[in-house]
This record gives C-alpha cells, sequence and structure tokens, in this order.
C-alpha cells in the first residue's frame, strides 16, 4: 500500500473507518490518541521509512519550543530556534534541495573550465516534506517570538504535526492555530456535516472530475511544445492553471473537509484566486496558508515594508524568490517566484505612481484581464521541464509563433473560461451553501445523485496530486 | 438510503445518456475494435489473450490458405491480459460485423481460445476494459463457467470478482470522464493485422531457458473438462452472427508450462448438436516443432518466428477439419 490518495476508494475506507471509531470515542484523549495512530499509519502507507523521520523532527521541535519558551537568557533562546531552524531547513535541503544545489555548482564549475563529475546521490524525496518542515517552524519561531505557549503534551503536539488531512500537502496549519482547538472534545452538528460533506464532493470534483481528466491533454502539449499550433499551445496554458488550481484547491478542500467531519478546523487554502483583480490580490487568494507563511516568516523577518522603496521591493523578490523554490527544486521555479515578484513589485509602483482610479469601473475588468494572463504565463515556467520548452511556449502565448500541426480537440480551449464562468457563478449565487442547507433527506438525495456523477467523470488512472511532490 | 438511491438514479441516467460503453477507450481493446471497424473485409479472426495476441500471425496464417477455393483475411483480434469475457464482446462484434464482401464467396472462422481465463485480475477491476465490459449479460456469461469441477472456493472468487465489475459497470465509474475527454488513440494495432510482437529481452531468453533446461524427461499429463461457459460461448456467437456456416474453432494456446504439464482435451464438443473441434496444441508430443527455444520470447510466449510457424500450423489444422474442400462458404 503506497500512495494512498484522497480520491482512491481505500481513502474513502480509511477515512469512514477512522470516523467511524473517532466518534464511537468519547474521552478527547482517547480520540487524539487513536488520531495520531491513524496519522502514522496513514504516513506509513505512503513510505513508512519516514515515518521515524517525522517523529524524531516533530519531538526535536517540541523539546526545543519548550527550551525557547523557559529560558530567560536570549542567547540562548536564539540558539534553541537556530537549532530547530537548522533541524528543519537542514532536513528540508538535504532531502529536497541537495541534489539541486550540487547539479547548480557542477554546471557552474563546468561552466567556468572545471570539468568536475557529478557525485551520484539518489535521495527519496518524503512526500509532504515541504509542509511539515514549514509547518514544524512556524511553531518554534512563533513560540520564539512569544506569540505562541509551547504544548506541553507531546501527544498533542505529535497529533498537530502529524495530523493526517493536512500531512501531506496542507494547508499549511499553523500549530497556533491548530493547537487550541486540542483542549476540548470537538463536536459536530448536522448542519456542519452536510457542510463538510458537500466540501469534500466539490474537492473530489475539482480533482478527479477536473484535473484528472485535463492533465493528460497539458501533457502532450507541453511534453512536446514545437509539435503544436499556436491556440492549442495556449489552450494547455489555460487548461495547466485549471489542473493545477483544481488539483490543489481539490485536495485543500478535502483536507479541510475531513478534518471539520472530525471536528478540526484547518486554514482556508484558496478564494477564487482567478478571479483577482491584481497580482497582490491573487496572492492574497492562492494557496493563503503558504503565502501569510513566506508574508509573516521570510518578508517580515527580512523587514518587510520599509520607508525605503528599493528595500521593500528587495524584501518581497526575496520572499517570492524563496517562495518559487519551496515550490521544487529547479530553477524554473525560482524564476517562477521571481516573476511573480516582479508582478509585485509593478502593480505596487503602478498604483502609487499612477493610481488607477481615473479608469473607473473598467479598471476592475482590466486588472483581472491582466493579472489572469500574467498568471497563466506564469504557470508556463512552473509547468516546463527547462527553460527552452517554456521559452516555446511563451512565445506562442504571447506572440502566436506558429508551431507543428497537432492540434488540441477545438473545445477545450472554452473549458477554463467556461469552468471560470461557473466558479463566478457558484460564488455569486452561494450554490455549495444552498446544497448544504438543503433539507436533510432531500440533501442526501441530491448528495448521492452528484457523486455518481464525480464517479462518473473520474478518469481510470490515478494520477498523483501535483503538491505532492513539493 | 436516500443518498444510494440518488446514486442509483443519477448512474441511470448518465448510462442512459452514452454511447455503448464497449467502445469508450480501453486500450488495447479500442484499437482492436478499431480495426475491426476499417477492416472490412476480415473473415477470419483469433480471439483470447496475449498466447494469441503475440502468437496468431494474419499474414501466415492467410497464406497457409493459398490455393484453396475461397480468399482468407484474417485479422488477430486477442489481447493481451484477455479473458472469456473480453475474448466473448469482441468476438460478438466481430460476427455481427461478418460481411463476406462482394460476391466472392468466403470462409468464415472464428477461433476461440478455449484455455482463456475467465474474469480480470483483481488489480485490473477499475480499468475500463473491465468496468466498461460487465453489464448483467457478462455477469451472468461469467456465472457460466463456474460447476462442480471448479471448486467451491474459485466458484465464489470468479462469481464476486464479476459482480464487482458489474457494480463498477452500473455505477458508471469513468465513463463520463471518457465520453467527454476522450483520449488520443493508440496505434500499432494496423500494421500486421492486430498481430503485435515485443522484442526479446534478457528476462525472458533466461526464462525460456531455465524452460528448457529443467524439464522432465514426462511431462504430467491432465485431463481438462470443458465448462458450461465454453459451450455457452459458441450457441451464443452462432445465434448473433450476421452470416450462416461459420466455423467455430476452440484453440487451446501453448505456453512453456506445456513442457512440465499438458492439457488433454476432447476433439471437439457438441453445441446444438453441431461439433466445435478443439485445436489443442498445447502438446509438446504433438507439435515438438514448436516447443523450440529459439521460437519463444518469454516461457508464455512465442516469438515473431515462432508466431509464424504456430499460425501455418494452426491454418492446417484448421483445414483439415473443414474437411474437402471447397467448405461451406459463408452467408451460403
Amino acid at each position: 500500500m503506497n500512495e494512498v490518495l484522497f480520491v482512491e476508494f481505500r481513502f474513502l475506507v480509511f477515512l469512514a473507518i477512522v470516523l467511524l471509531i473517532y466518534w464511537s470515542l468519547v474521552r478527547n484523549d482517547h480520540r487524539k490518541t487513536f488520531v495520531l495512530v491513524a496519522s502514522y499509519f496513514f504516513y506509513g502507507c505512503w513510505d513508512w521509512r519516514f515515518v521515524a523521520m517525522l517523529f524524531l523532527l516533530s519531538c526535536g521541535d517540541f523539546f526545543f519550543a519548550l527550551r525557547i519558551d523557559a529560558s530567560r537568557n536570549p542567547v540562548l533562546r536564539r540558539v534553541y530556534v537556530a537549532a530547530s531552524l537548522a533541524m528543519n531547513l537542514g532536513t528540508l535541503g538535504l532531502f529536497k534541495y541537495c541534489n539541486f544545489f550540487l547539479d547548480s555548482a557542477v554546471a557552474l564549475l563546468d561552466a567556468l573550465g572545471a570539468g568536475l563529475s557529478r557525485p551520484a546521490l539518489q535521495i527519496v524525496l518524503p512526500v509532504g516534506i515541504s509542509f511539515f518542515t514549514f509547518q514544524s517552524l512556524s511553531y518554534t519561531i512563533d513560540v520564539y517570538r512569544r506569540q505562541l505557549e509551547p504544548a506541553r503534551s507531546l501527544r498533542d503536539y505529535l497529533f498537530v504535526a502529524s495530523f493526517f488531512p493536512q500531512l501531506v500537502a496542507g494547508p499549511i496549519t499553523r500549530p497556533s492555530f491548530f493547537l487550541p482547538q486540542l483542549v476540548s472534545s470537538r463536536s459536530l452538528t448536522s448542519p456542519e456535516a452536510r457542510r463538510f460533506l458537500m466540501l469534500f464532493l466539490i474537492g473530489y470534483l475539482k480533482k478527479a472530475g477536473i484535473a484528472d481528466n485535463v492533465a493528460p491533454f497539458v501533457d502532450r502539449v507541453f511534453d512536446a511544445p514545437a509539435e503544436f499550433e499556436a491556440p492549442s499551445s495556449i489552450a494547455a496554458v489555460w487548461l495547466y492553471a485549471v489542473q493545477i488550481y483544481c488539483d490543489f484547491s481539490g485536495y485543500s478542500d478535502m483536507a479541510i473537509a475531513c478534518a471539520g467531519l472530525m471536528g478540526y478546523r484547518l486554514m482556508w487554502n484558496f478564494d477564487a484566486p482567478y478571479l483577482a483583480a491584481s497580482i497582490q490580490d491573487f496572492w492574497r487568494r492562492w494557496h493563503i496558508s503558504l503565502s501569510t507563511w513566506i508574508r509573516d516568516y521570510i518578508y517580515l523577518s527580512l523587514g518587510g515594508r520599509s520607508a525605503n522603496r528599493l528595500v521593500t521591493y528587495r524584501n518581497l523578490l526575496l520572499t517570492m524568490l524563496a517562495g518559487g523554490l519551496w515550490h521544487g527544486a529547479a530553477w524554473t521555479f525560482v524564476a517562477w517566484g521571481g516573476l511573480h515578484g516582479l508582478g509585485l513589485i509593478v502593480n505596487r509602483e503602478l498604483v502609487s505612481r499612477f493610481g488607477l482610479a481615473r479608469l473607473g469601473r473598467w479598471r476592475g475588468f482590466l486588472g483581472w484581464l491582466l493579472t489572469i494572463n500574467f498568471v497563466c504565463l506564469a504557470w508556463i515556467l512552473f509547468r516546463a521541464g527547462d527553460f527552452g520548452s517554456a521559452t516555446t511556449m511563451i512565445g506562442r502565448y504571447l506572440l502566436l509563433t506558429p508551431g507543428g500541426p497537432e492540434a488540441l480537440p477545438n473545445w477545450l480551449i472554452l473549458l477554463g473560461p467556461g469552468l471560470l464562468l461557473v466558479q463566478f457563478a457558484a460564488r455569486r449565487y452561494c450554490w455549495a451553501q444552498r446544497l448544504s442547507a438543503l433539507e436533510p433527506r432531500l440533501f442526501a438525495f441530491v448528495y448521492g445523485a452528484l457523486w455518481a456523477v464525480a464517479v462518473a467523470l473520474m478518469p481510470l488512472g490515478y494520477r498523483p496530486f501535483i503538491y505532492f511532490q513539493f | 438510503m436516500l443518498a444510494a438511491l440518488g446514486f442509483a438514479a443519477a448512474a441511470a441516467a448518465i448510462r442512459l445518456l452514452l454511447p455503448d460503453p464497449l467502445y469508450l477507450y480501453a486500450p488495447p481493446r479500442s484499437e482492436k475494435l478499431a480495426l475491426l471497424a476499417r477492416d472490412r473485409e476480415a473473415t477470419v479472426a483469433a480471439f483470447g489473450t496475449s498466447r494469441v495476441h503475440n502468437g496468431f500471425l494474419p499474414s501466415a496464417f492467410d497464406t497457409a490458405f493459398a490455393g484453396a477455393p475461397y480468399a482468407v483475411h484474417s485479422l488477430n483480434l486477442a489481447l493481451f491480459g484477455g479473458s472469456q469475457t473480453e475474448q466473448r464482446a469482441l468476438a460478438r462484434e466481430f460476427l455481427a460485423r461478418l460481411s463476406p464482401g462482394g460476391t466472392e464467396p468466403a470462409f468464415c472462422i472464428a477461433i476461440l481460445e478455449l484455455n482463456a481465463g475467465l474474469n480480470f485480475e483483481l488489480v485490473n477491476l477499475f480499468h475500463p476494459r473491465s468496468v466498461n465490459l460487465y453489464d448483467l449479460d457478462t455477469v451472468l456469461f461469467a456465472a457460466s463457467f463456474s460447476d462442480a469441477s471448479v471448486g467451491r472456493v474459485r466458484e465464489i472468487a470468479r462469481a464476486g470478482v464479476a459482480l464487482v465489475a458489474g457494480l463498477l459497470h452500473y455505477s458508471g465509474l469513468g465513463m463520463l470522464s471518457e465520453a467527454l475527454f476522450q483520449r488520443p488513440r493508440g496505434g500499432g494495432a494496423e500494421a500486421e493485422r492486430g498481430f503485435v510482437n515485443e522484442p526479446r529481452d534478457e528476462a525472458g531468453r533466461r526464462g525460456v531457458e531455465a524452460a528448457f533446461r529443467d524439464r522432465p524427461q514426462t511431462p504430467v499429463v491432465a485431463t481438462m473438462s470443458i465448462l458450461p461457459g465454453n459451450r455457452a460461448l459458441v450457441a451464443e456467437l452462432r445465434a448473433a452472427a450476421a452470416r450462416r456456416n461459420v466455423h467455430f474453432f476452440y484453440l487451446v494456446s501453448p505456453s512453456l508450462d506445456d513442457l512440465y504439464r499438458y492439457p488433454e482435451y476432447p476433439a471437439a464438443i457438441e453445441v446444438s448438436g453441431t461439433p466445435v473441434p478443439i485445436l489443442n496444441l498445447a502438446r509438446p508430443d504433438r507439435y515438438p516443432q514448436l516447443f523450440r527455444p529459439e521460437l519463444w520470447r518469454d516461457p508464455g510466449h512465442l516469438d515473431t518466428e515462432g508466431a509464424a510457424l504456430f499460425s501455418r500450423i494452426l491454418a492446417e489444422e484448421v483445414k483439415a477439419r473443414l474437411g474437402p474442400l471447397p467448405a461451406a462458404a459463408c452467408g451460403e
């Protein structure tokens, strides 16, 4: 048993068993212990070799947080928080970035004529490492900043650090948000249960019904961009925007729903990002748990907003470059982060220098049009395997440069805009809320019918969630 | 309960809106069905599993019929990982579309694999080849492959797998996805009219060497029984054929396991008063020329040279069973 995906039947069985046992336990202590065991079992199903690593990292941060809190000596406190940083970032660096930095160093030395050969290191990337190390880091940093009381119970902290709904792909739920929820027994009302059941289904539909269906078309174009004509290349970029949003926000919805069905709240992660009216707005709506994390722990640590505009922009750019690197150990991800950093700077400059009020009611529409196209353009860097194919795709997207004779089905080009309209309408008319608010018997019937649609839309052949690799 | 009702109602509605699920994408069956749709001249086809998929070379089979009074144009409609249920589905499509073409009389021959398995393996239950196939008719057909001779456990397992597959079929699993987002079809089935063989690899070569090296002096002879489903299949296909005088044959395909234990079948079975010959080529004692290491890609499959020889032998056996030529042409 490995790669237990939320859209798989065996996960649904696992979740059903967990919920059944969880709600049959009366004492909060028993529930927490049970969920902790279930979480480690879940992670062990992915790769049992890394269970010990997760446990040791969590124990380390638990210990460091206690020491930081207990110590009155500022130097000692700094030593402990530095040790936690080193432990988490060292683990992340070793597993995720070691090969990347080695490759880059060897390539640089090669370019300088050193002619080195790269040492062959076979390093397996533990799933979700970027998520749980960032979560742990926020814990010790918050304790260091005296914004959070450390957990006194090792079991409680292990619970938070390994909670299975958000363990492998977030949302990055900070212990400061989660730990207080462990104090008392959780409860779940019937309307809440319906809301989370609906959220789980929506997430499932996004992932299995949309993202996994468009993925083969995206792959075809990005794997051989030279062979496709410009409209198909544009369609592929839009479809990738659809895929990555539905993939990741679908996972987040399911994670939030799983936690919600146990009475716990996770951080909201997406808020219709493709309806954003500016790049700044986009980052308030996309992967909210990460964007607020890098804002609070990188941007603000660098000094945040400064009286000196250049310093502010430097901080912004460095933050976004780090955010890009967090997503993947490749220069294309760094470039993606850098491009968004530049986008944020240009956005700020435009607003502060010219003000955009004179555009009147067109401001919102123009802002949205520019933002969505900028975001799509940047997705090319995110998706392309190398700068060569990224350049080809960017050329097709911006300049409609001619390509090969291959083409995607015409209707697919309308899928992205069509889904955007659906999302717009769903938000405006509160579809999900209305469905959740149905009378329980009618809800059950409609819910079952929607599952039939979801099942029929599921392509046979699972594709892992994109964000598991980060 | 209401949720299950909602699910069933919506699944039924979706199922009604969809085209024949057999024609939804399920590689490599889709490729063979596409080949069948394009090649309207074919009046002969072999069905079954990878042993036939890699072993039946249409050009070699047709050549062996040179000089016969009627033209022979054959197709390989067998599938790797194939089963009795899938063989039945393809044979039904082949026979329903059978058209001897023009005014020329032709042989119409369906070669079915007797020793094909029944269901898919559990791991393939969620594959469209399984999901799109198992309608109620197929589930009932699968049930006809169980009797006391297969043992109670196997009987339950066979029926259980078929029932689960049927449940997945009527839930419409993945069908809307395939109908809306049609994947690009793979090629490769056309070059040799459905015959595909892969190059030898090291593991296969070692397996073949070991099979010949360790073979016993005298293989065990296993007397096999004919299941009700074997008869039911031919009876059903005969009724479904668009032409009269279709000749049905059961083939027992060989593998190197036969060096250790080979099956013994009757020469023919009676189906509605008409004999259906069983061509048992899994007999090293009768066909030693087939059991030479250089003809095998791996212990389960012939290589291209082996396939050519196998197809010629098969053609000769078919000719011998057809009796003095000209035998009845189909449609006559």
